[in-house]
């Protein structure tokens, strides 16, 4: 099963296509699962808590009820688009709405999840028109698995005909990534850039240019204490292959 | 005056055959083919000077009946002229990039507007082939990158500036569905609603003050974003306008370089220039744009760069004649189409339509006037177009201010055109007449004759038109007897034997069907019995409506006699016209005379069935009785004439002489014979003069008499001055010939009654009274009689009027 994970800031359109996507090529299903940010929730209860509204930049008072709210009004746009994506590419979906903490409810393993995708906003952050093609970044931090290398088929399937810059940090001691990249490029339209990076390097890179990846693939048996740092610094979509 | 005893007319006299020997030929193939119309010279004058002049208003008009071959020779004399001058342009529609709604008129040298058409086209392909390339280039990836990047980086940097400060001071800053909150935290733990209450009201205070110089430092960051987006996308913006710049100062350079003569054309294209460059994203594949989609479909979709040649002259030959022959207002003066899309209809400069005005624009312009009168506002346009010396294309509804929507105002096409109409007499007088811009626009009349002279010289040319007839519509050729027949035909439609008709279209038919009689036959050359073959079927296709007259008279359900006497009953001739077959008709003209004082009443004028001509012609016979009978002495007479069994209108005063003939014997009970019938008008004096149709009402009789036997009394009385009129069928010249059949021609009303009384008209005596034999002294005596009659009645009325006063008195 392919589960994507999303709270109130870290949920996108092109975040579910990705997990649809995904669930579609390992032909199986997907949990879309909205997480109720609890400590939100928790601050928004405070009376010294105000709401700094994005788009008038207007503060206004806040209340747990009227949080819980908007983050159920969040979750049903989330569940509509899920429907709609999962039924548009035939696929079985599930939708659930937890409350907790992105980080402890996505990380945990569960037994049936190949796939746990983490939904990052980039808000902030202008997209570049589609009409003129832009440089995908993808981060690939090695593992030994063949589901990685699915994973990374998928996303490079999603940026075909677009310009590819694809950042592997790992050892490649049996150069299977070479093989899959001439397979996955082969009679494709995408131009790709291949760079390296020793895994030593990974936290010098990520505070560099972490926030610059438009997708990231990782294994979710990353060392316990380096995954959390390692989401931390991006800003994008992230692939946990089981 | 005394009256001759009129004579019947030998049968030599009623036609003119065409003299054969004077024909050198044995075929029309000998013959040099006439090159110029017959017997149109003044025509052909006028023509000429009107094309050749060039002052503004000197518009031809080119007046005759149908048929004559005004087209024609207009458009000969047009060819000719044509090839003399070589003055053309091509004009072009194109955008107008500051004004839309008011496309911009090119005017180039003719060949060119196809040409910049198509550069056009090629230069919008290498747009959307190399724009996107340009864009898609390592620099400008790179390039663009960079700002992006910074961007981020500026955001970021704020953003990550504001959490370090946050959380220095204990402080979280957390994203919601709407923007963004703060919270307390102590040792990384965020505090909930009891540990909060719990602290004491300064650390509240200190939080609160913390949150709301955070609030404020947040607020200040997120104003300043869409100002730091809108510095992003003007740096994007230039980037993407030099490059586009680049590329489009690149692919137009050349086309500069073609076009620079034409200061107009390099003015839309320094328009062009700036529009590609303002407007680039339209030449990037769109996010929908499908792999599928070339450069060929996507071409169509700017047409704001597109060049609507709306008159191309590449391949025209001198000036240029245009003929329109469903003259409308938007065929004449162009028009703009309009597209539907979702329900709603749009257009733009490329729907802009020429009309017939632009295209003979430096050239001549030739129209039916009844075409061009027929199509509501056409005229109207068209004159509008000549005042103003411009083409101004809109549409009915604008001109007329019936909508007011929003539609395209074409930049106006100046205009220098010939314009020349074509038409009947009558369109040309209506106007002349009815519309007092016509001779301002229409100064110059060619006057077609509809015939010409019939002597030696001409019926040589005629045989020449003939052959040039002959050779145009491939028919077999003619040989000399044909040609005559032909030639005896024109005469016999001109109504005249020294006269020809000059309408091709009744000889170039009589041709066609005499060649079609031919081929039946496998006849290599068109020999007399093909012409007569033609006439005869020709006449027989259109004769039902004639056989069914005549059936009703022989039939005896209409009433005609043709033996015996009868008082006060003239057989009379009339013509009916059936579209262009004419054929001769007899009616029954009857009088009744009495004592009375209403004059002569006109039975058809008070039924109102009765013409102006026709009540003229009654009021002349009145007149004449009048002046001839009772010169000195009132005519005490109430006489009616009736056409009998005539239900439909009369008109023409052919029939005066019959019914002045009818109204004589009726006073004088004079038996008239009804062997004969009578056709001519009269006038006051009693002089017979000259009626139309002789020839068709001749023959209308004879066939009636034919068909009951002739008896060798009949014929017909026509006037004298219709004997060179005389083109009769060859079954009447035979039966006169034989003496079984008569014309005879009579010069004053007395030879009329002479002939159908049988009773000389007498000489009066000094005291004005006629001998006891003659008609004159029967109708004298009649008079006198009502005279004294009337007196009579008038002393009975006075006593009477007296007695009944005077008993009053008493």
């Amino acid at each position: 099963m392919v589960m994507l994970a999303v709270d109130v800031s870290n949920y996108s359109v092109t975040t579910v296509n990705l997990a649809v996507d995904m669930a579609a090529s390992v032909q199986t299903g997907l949990l879309g699962l909205f997480i109720e940010d609890e400590d939100l929730l928790q601050v928004s209860g405070l009376p010294c808590t105000r709401e700094i509204t994005l788009t008038t930049t207007r503060e206004r008072p806040t209340s747990t009820d009227q949080m819980q709210r908007s983050l159920r009004s969040v979750a049903q746009q989330f569940k509509q688009t899920l429907q709609r994506e999962a039924q548009a590419s035939k696929i079985a979906w599930h939708f659930d709405t937890v409350r907790g903490r992105m980080r402890d409810i996505g990380l945990k393993s569960e037994r049936d999840v190949t796939y746990t995708i983490f939904g990052r906003s980039v808000s902030h952050r202008l997209q570049p028109s589609r009409k003129i093609r832009g440089i995908r970044k993808i981060l690939l931090i090695l593992d030994d698995s063949p589901r990685q290398k699915l994973a990374l088929d998928v996303v490079l399937r999603r940026f075909h005909h677009e310009k590819i810059e694809l950042t592997v940090v790992g050892e490649d001691p049996k150069q299977k990534l070479s093989s899959v990249l001439s397979s996955q490029i082969a009679g494709k339209d995408s131009e790709l850039e291949l760079t390296r990076y020793d895994r030593d390097d990974l936290f010098e890179l990520l505070a560099r240019a972490g926030s610059s990846f438009d997708c990231a693939i990782m294994s979710q048996h990353e060392n316990n204490a380096d995954l959390p740092r390692i989401l931390n610094a991006l800003r994008c979509p992230t692939i946990l292959v089981a | 005056m005394a009256s001759k005893k009129p004579v019947s007319l030998n049968h030599t006299k009623l036609y003119q055959a065409c003299n054969l020997r004077q024909f050198k030929f044995k075929t029309t193939d000998d013959l040099e083919p006439l090159d110029q119309p017959l017997g149109q010279d003044r025509a052909l004058e006028a023509i000429e000077f009107g094309v050749d002049i060039e002052q503004q208003g000197f518009n031809l008009f080119v007046v005759g009946d149908t048929g004559l071959g005004k087209h024609e020779l207009v458009q000969q004399i047009l060819s000719r002229q044509a090839q003399v001058s070589d003055l053309r342009s091509d004009w072009c529609y194109v955008n107008n990039f500051a004004n839309p709604q008011k496309p911009k008129l090119l005017k180039l040298p003719a060949g060119m507007g196809q040409k910049l058409r198509l550069d056009m086209q090629s230069l919008v392909e290498d747009l959307l082939t190399l724009l996107p390339s340009s864009f898609q280039s390592e620099e400008y990836r790179n390039r663009r990158q960079e700002i992006e990047q910074e961007l981020q980086d500026r955001q970021e940097q704020s953003f990550r500036e504001l959490d370090r400060e946050a959380e220095e001071k204990g402080i979280i800053i957390m994203r919601t569905p709407g923007g963004y909150t703060m919270g307390p935290m102590v040792n990384g733990h965020l505090l909930d609603q009891q540990e909060y209450a719990k602290l004491s009201d300064s650390e509240k205070q200190r939080i609160e003050s913390l949150i709301a110089d955070l609030q404020i430092k947040l607020q200040s960051i997120l104003q300043e974003m869409p100002l730091v987006q809108r510095e992003h996308l003007q740096q994007i913006k230039a980037l993407n306008q030099e490059i586009t710049q680049h590329t489009v100062e690149q692919l137009i350079a050349w086309m500069e370089n073609s076009y620079r003569d034409q200061a107009d054309v390099m003015e839309y294209l320094q328009a062009v220039k700036e529009n590609a460059i303002r407007g680039v994203d339209a030449f990037l594949p769109s996010e929908r744009a499908q792999e599928t989609d070339n450069i060929a479909s996507r071409v169509a979709e700017f047409h704001a760069f597109s060049i609507n040649v709306i008159l191309d002259n590449t391949d025209t030959m001198g000036v240029p004649i245009v003929f329109e022959d469903n003259p409308t207002y938007q065929n004449l003066i162009g028009r703009v189409e309009y597209l539907s899309q979702m329900g709603t209809l749009v257009t733009n400069f490329t729907l802009i339509k020429s009309g017939a005005l632009h295209r003979a624009n430096g050239g001549y312009l030739i129209l039916d006037a009844y075409n061009l009168l027929r199509h509501g506002f056409a005229w109207e346009g068209l004159k509008g177009a000549l005042k103003s010396g411009e083409i101004k294309i809109q549409s009915l509804e604008q001109m007329l201010s019936l909508v007011n929507t929003v539609s395209l105002e074409p930049e106006s096409m100046p205009l220098e055109v010939k314009v020349i109409l074509v038409g009947e007499p009558w369109l040309y007088y209506l106007l002349r007449s009815h519309d007092h811009e016509f001779e301002q626009l229409f100064k110059v009349s060619a006057d077609f004759a509809q015939t010409t002279k019939r002597d030696s010289e001409s019926t040589l040319d005629y045989a020449r038109m003939i052959a040039a007839v002959q050779q145009k519509c491939g028919a077999r050729p003619l040989d000399k007897a044909s040609v005559g027949r032909i030639i005896e035909e024109a005469s016999r439609s001109a109504g005249d034997t020294e006269k020809l008709s000059l309408h091709m279209d009744d000889m170039r038919d009589l041709l066609n069907e005499a060649n079609y009689w031919a081929g039946k036959k496998n006849r290599k050359i068109i020999r007399l019995a093909d012409v007569e073959q033609a006439i005869d079927k020709r006449t027989r296709r259109q004769d039902r409506y004639r056989e069914l007259l005549q059936e009703q008279i022989l039939r005896g359900i209409k009433l005609i006699d043709t033996e015996g006497s009868r008082i006060a009953q003239v057989n009379a001739l009339s013509v009916l016209q059936i579209g262009a077959y004419r054929f001769g008709q007899a009616s029954r003209i009857t009088a009744t005379a009495r004592l009375g004082r209403s004059g002569i009443v006109d039975i058809e004028r008070e039924a109102k069935l009765g013409g102006e001509i026709h009540s003229k012609g009654v009021m002349i016979l009145s007149s004449y009785l009048a002046h001839r009978y009772a010169a000195n002495q009132p005519l005490p007479l109430a006489a009616s004439i009736a056409f009998e069994q005539s239900y439909g209108m009369v008109d023409g005063d052919s029939a005066s002489a019959a019914e002045l003939c009818a109204l004589l014997s009726a006073l004088g009970e004079i038996p008239l014979k009804q062997s004969l019938a009578v056709t001519g008008s009269i006038n006051q004096l009693g002089e017979i003069q000259a009626i139309g149709g002789v020839n068709e009402k001749i023959e209308g009789f004879f066939e009636v008499c034919v068909s009951r036997g002739l008896n060798k009394e009949q014929g017909v009385i026509i006037p004298s001055a219709n004997r060179v009129h005389l083109m009769l069928h060859k079954d009447v010249r035979e039966a006169v010939k034989k003496g079984e059949f008569r014309i005879y021609l009579a010069e004053q009303v007395e030879d009329v009654m002479r002939l159908l009384s049988g009773l000389e008209p007498g000489q009066a005596d000094a005291n004005g009274f006629y001998p006891q034999k003659s008609f004159n002294y029967r109708v004298q005596q009649r008079i006198e009689k009502l005279q004294k009659m009337q007196k009579k009645h008038t002393r009975q009325d006075w006593e009477g009027e007296s007695r009944t006063d005077l008993g009053k008195k008493q």
